[in-house]
């Protein structure tokens, strides 16, 4: 611990040229064990105070492509994408994320890594993230093939509360998977979403049901 | 060993080890393993002894929670915590920098034969709470302690980010630091001892895009970072109890999205992850 305090002091004193050796050194413990938090904070540490952003989102994809399920990865893009001096910064990057993410969804939507960092590239923008058709349309699919996946139902239940109009094809599927158990039968699709999450997510039922009674107010 | 609670522990024991299945609680063993670790630790905790504050922290809080207390000499112990307390020398000029308030054990509180160290102070902000923390508990009042000098000099480890150094050697600085100081001036009832806004700037910054908080800004959401932070938060006033339900508007933090990542931490198996897609460890039942 108080090694790598030293080995910063000694980086800052060195200058940029440090930073391609330490992104080595953070590399090779990354290889080893890809969610090591200390090289993450150190790898994350160089890359502010001495640069080296060129090649990390590329490194980022290298890490999902190994482990799409490795959110340390998911959370070092955010970095890259918010921070990176050369990208241009969220909003110019926000297009391309969006379908990077969604395709990353579509391939194991039952990952919780995609479903957050999706939410986070509309961070502060809940207008923005309602009008993007690709995110309710990325919900809606993923629910025509398994309706009982708890992050899409999550994320629906959030964009109905910021505001999203359900289409006609959105407020079909959830009445069908509704009818799936005769019970129940809202008028209210928020609180359609939120019983099923109920009956899908058992785990936190009582987050739920409570959330229910919040959108009554 | 098996009986013990530990707290880096993996799994719980598989049914039928000790005659209890997973409902079972061996309370009895529990206390019997947290009274021996307050007396003497095992040698496997060698390399652990500039911590053995923080170990007798965990040991006597345990008991304390089994209500199990009376097993212990309290009095013995605050005496023994006492002990730690780094006092500067007199006339020493107090604006030296240094942070006068508890090492973490003994070999600490000497300085090294290899070392010229003329002023040796082994301060550690983490020791300082364990230290306060485990005099309460044995039930010594920390307003007695002289604690003027404490809090002075531990404002000098608040670097301007809002973060803390946990000594004054320099180390590196993140959360779990800005609850330490959080905490010591809690207990001592003084908030001399930090600037409270610029350590919220700090926690806020740590705020990951899921809601969680990281170790540091930009860090992933970590669930004991996230413990560091409400907890921060709570005990300097920036929040209060029932934020969920109450003035959810105006909170400092997006407590949503931190309401829904700490519940998403509870996995499948029942106990908590400490990171999204990470196996669950029973130490974050506790920081969750």
């Amino acid at each position: 611990f108080p090694l790598r305090h030293h080995k910063r002091w000694l980086a800052e004193k060195i200058g940029p040229d440090a930073a391609n050796s330490e992104h080595d050194f953070t590399r090779k413990i990354l290889a080893m064990d890809a969610k090591n938090y200390h090289a993450w904070s150190h790898r994350q540490w160089v890359l502010q105070a001495l640069g080296g952003w060129e090649s990390e989102l590329q490194y980022c994809n290298q890490l999902l492509e190994e482990d799409v399920f490795n959110n340390s990865a998911w959370n070092q893009r955010y970095l890259v994408v918010t921070r990176s001096p050369i990208l241009g910064g969220l909003a110019a990057m926000r297009d391309s994320e969006v379908d990077y993410t969604v395709e990353a969804i579509m391939v194991n939507p039952q990952n919780e890594s995609p479903w957050r960092y999706l939410r986070g590239l509309y961070k502060d923008d809940n207008n923005l993230l309602v009008a993007d058709n690709r995110i309710s349309d990325a919900c809606l699919k993923v629910l025509n093939k398994d309706w009982t996946c708890v992050f899409a139902l999550s994320f629906l239940l959030d964009l109905l509360r910021m505001g999203l109009q359900p289409s006609d094809e959105l407020k079909g599927t959830i009445e069908a998977m509704e009818n799936s158990d005769p019970e129940t039968g809202h008028a209210d699709i928020a609180v359609a979403v939120c019983s099923i999450l109920q009956k899908c997510d058992p785990l936190r039922i009582n987050y739920w049901s409570w959330y229910q009674t919040t959108l009554s107010s | 060993r098996g009986e013990a609670f530990t707290f880096h522990g993996r799994r719980p024991p598989e049914m039928g080890d000790q005659g209890e299945g997973p409902a079972g609680f061996a309370r009895a063993r529990h206390a019997a393993f947290l009274e021996l670790m307050s007396s003497e630790l095992p040698d496997g905790y060698a390399t652990q002894e500039v911590n053995h504050l923080t170990l007798a922290y965990f040991a006597v809080a345990g008991l304390s929670l089994l209500r199990e207390l009376d097993r212990v000499n309290k009095d013995q112990i605050a005496k023994w915590v006492l002990s730690f307390q780094v006092h500067p020398e007199a006339n020493v000029n107090l604006d030296n920098g240094q942070f006068y308030g508890f090492c973490g054990s003994r070999t600490t509180k000497f300085p090294s034969n290899l070392v010229k160290d003329p002023c040796h102070n082994g301060s550690h902000l983490a020791s300082t709470y364990s230290a306060l923390a485990t005099l309460k508990i044995v039930g010594y009042d920390v307003l007695n302690l002289d604690s003027k000098v404490l809090l002075l000099s531990m404002k000098k480890l608040q670097q301007p980010d809002g973060s803390f150094m946990p000594t004054h050697i320099g180390a590196e600085t993140d959360l779990r630091f800005v609850y330490c100081a959080a905490a010591i001036c809690s207990m001592l009832k003084d908030w001399s001892g930090m600037d409270k806004e610029k350590a919220k700037e700090y926690i806020l910054n740590c705020q990951s895009y899921d809601g969680g908080f990281g170790m540091v800004p930009g860090s992933e959401s970590h669930g004991g970072g996230t413990f560091c932070a409400v907890a921060a938060l709570y005990l300097m006033g920036f929040i209060q109890v029932d934020l969920a339900s109450n003035s959810r508007e105006s909170a400092p933090i997006d407590v949503q999205l931190l309401l829904e990542w700490c519940l998403q931490r509870q996995a499948a198996d029942g106990g908590f992850q400490g990171r999204r897609n990470k196996p669950s460890d029973t130490c974050y039942a506790f920081w969750l």
